[in-house]
């Protein structure tokens, strides 16, 4: 696999992001663990289905970038929205939002956790989140390009991020290509 | 490890009809392998002995590994703190604006009355100008229940400020089938209309084309409504197929108030509005629908008017590029009278180089000048279109800077050049 620099301070040689034994659930309500994504590369993010903020700039970035990969490629990557609040987004929201977001297919999947591994996995993602002095939920907003073996390659801000990089790390780990 | 997951299950009944017989068998496997000269029974198939001893190891291997994850692998209700229940209600707050500069050659010509009529206020002369500061909230209020307020404070031409709840729906998620919001909000009208808000941080123009503009800013279609929407999924396979129903107060032309019937509806008849959208799995980034919108409607010192509005989109996001076009065709007939139509199109593509995204938009309306509500009421019928070039620039993550050039062609005007500078940004 051609290993892309990656941005944000994680470098190529990374622990896998995948490696965690955290039980995750899907918007189906199947449990599944992130070890189970290997295999192909991922784009991961973290959100909350009912942000209208940077959420839903995230959300279209990773979009934009599954319309513009290559079809044989866009088959094999996998897109993860993982929410950073598993107490509202239960299963049944997760499922509502695939259908209303056009998230449709198999590529896509929207999982849940326990606060514990989400907090865990934000912070392996770089993803910070909380609740500011008056209460209002706060994130950052990073997309996150693992490959095959679930390490980390390219991290950008999920504000109009470069999405043609993101295009071109995804075709470089995509070692079937 | 679904894959593990499937195979390990699939092989059960077959290990649990086998033990006693692979247990003698790999016993007098080992034995036959140890002896590089024994002897095979010949009623033994050596190779199919070979074969099943090395299915039994691989599937023993795989049932421990399934063993081990199942071990590890509960539910995550399981595992989470009772602290963490749900709180409602839920609320988030976002706030957009834009701050902007307007230039525009735009003056009258006589019509062939001899009458000139000067430009709107808005698009004549040169001024700064505030432009809209949206107040967002969004409060879930229960799993599947939540509400959503858009208010807006804005300045009007008379240079006062006023404020608008632009969108205050309720919905209710059942199912991803079935979906209900009450209230007032952004009828189902193609694209733009619903898939932009008040903030003009999201999209890349200065503005919205402008037949799409809001009710009271001169737009030519209801894009609000005031009543009871039903949306959901159909069952359609990869074609990934959306309806939306709604049935709402419709709209009323008249020369002194908002056409957006908030308060009272001025008949009994409703609006409604049939919309169908595809985001099928074979057209990544795209999009496309049609539909349908009725009312009947009573113009003040008029007749009844039956309005029909068909509309289609087609549109394309990728990383690079953004593609839209959307038609639309309005019907006006009011009692009595002859039917007038008014065609309406616009298509804008939008290319992004790292932090620019230069974008072109061809905008067309062509309302019938014997429209009553448009020439009558509305003062706006005839030919109006032309090309906008514009260069949306990212300064920062939460503020866009924005510079757009039109050139107007309209009934009853000069062609006209028009610049806008805006300042668009989310807090």
């Amino acid at each position: 696999m051609a290993a892309a620099p990656a941005a944000g301070g994680e470098s190529a040689t990374s622990p896998s992001a995948l490696a965690s034994p955290a039980v995750w659930q899907d918007d189906a309500g199947n449990n599944l663990q992130l070890a189970e994504l290997r295999g192909h590369p991922v784009v991961i993010s973290m959100f909350y289905a009912s942000c209208e903020g940077l959420c839903v700039v995230t959300r279209n970035d990773m979009q934009a970038v599954e319309a513009s990969l290559p079809a044989a490629v866009r088959d094999r990557t996998t897109f993860v929205l993982v929410t950073l609040a598993p107490d509202r987004d239960s299963a049944a929201v997760l499922k509502q939002y695939r259908v209303e977001q056009g998230l449709a297919g198999k590529r896509w999947r929207l999982l849940r956790g326990s606060p514990t591994a989400t907090a865990a996995l934000a912070a392996q993602l770089s993803i910070g989140y909380g609740r500011d002095a008056a209460g209002i939920f706060r994130h950052s907003s990073e997309i996150t390009v693992l490959d095959e073996a679930g390490k980390i390659v390219q991290q950008q801000d999920g504000l109009h991020a470069d999405l043609v990089a993101t295009v071109k790390v995804l075709v470089a780990a995509d070692t079937a290509n | 490890m679904n894959k593990n997951k499937k195979n390990g299950f699939k092989s059960l009944p077959r290990l649990a009809a086998l033990p006693a017989l692979l247990s003698t068998m790999t016993v007098g496997w080992s034995a036959l392998a140890d002896s590089t000269n024994s002897v095979v029974p010949a009623n033994i198939d050596r190779a199919f002995l070979e074969n099943l001893v090395n299915q039994v190891n691989q599937d023993a291997t795989e049932i421990k590994d399934l063993k081990t994850q199942l071990a590890t692998k509960a539910s995550i209700a399981d595992e989470m703190p009772a602290s963490s229940a749900p709180t409602y209600p839920n609320l988030q707050f976002h706030g957009f604006a834009d701050v902007d500069y307007h230039a525009s050659s735009r003056e009258g010509i006589p019509n062939a009355q001899g009458v000139t009529y000067n430009p709107p206020a808005a698009h004549a002369g040169n001024s700064f100008y505030l432009g809209e500061l949206d107040l967002f909230m969004q409060s879930q209020l229960a799993e599947n229940l939540s509400v959503l307020n858009e208010t807006v404070i804005s300045s009007g031409s008379d240079n006062r400020c006023g404020l608008d709840i632009e969108r205050l729906e309720i919905s209710w998620k059942p199912s991803e089938y079935f979906n209900m919001d009450v209230g007032r909000f952004h009828t189902e009208l193609g694209y733009y209309n619903t898939a932009y808000h008040h903030g003009t941080w999201f999209q890349n123009a200065v503005g919205r084309p402008f037949f799409l503009e809001y009710e009271d800013s001169g737009g030519l279609l209801p894009v609000h409504s005031v009543g009871v929407s039903f949306h959901g999924a159909i069952p359609s396979g990869s074609l990934n197929l959306s309806y939306y129903l709604e049935v709402a107060n419709g709209e009323d032309y008249t020369t002194t108030s908002n056409p957006v019937q908030n308060e009272i509806d001025n008949n009994t008849a409703k609006s409604i509005n049939l919309a169908f959208v595809a985001k099928p799995d074979w057209f990544p980034g795209g999009q496309f629908g049609v539909g349908a919108y009725h009312d009947t409607q009573n113009p003040s010192g008029m007749g009844r008017t039956d309005e029909w509005i068909w509309n289609a989109h087609v549109v394309y996001h990728s990383s690079l590029w953004e593609l839209m076009a959307e038609g639309f065709l309005v019907r006006h007939k009011m009692s009595g009278t002859e039917e007038h139509y008014s065609p309406m199109f616009y298509v804008q593509a939008a290319r992004k180089f790292g932090q620019y995204t230069p974008y072109v938009r061809l905008t067309y309306a062509n309302a019938s000048s014997n429209d009553p509500i448009y020439t009558t009421i509305l003062n706006q019928g005839g030919l109006d279109y032309g090309p906008s070039l514009g260069l949306r620039y990212d300064f920062s993550t939460f503020v866009a800077i924005k510079l757009q050039y039109d050139y107007v062609i309209q009934t009853g005007y000069k062609a006209a050049n028009e610049v806008t500078v805006q300042v668009a940004f989310t807090f």
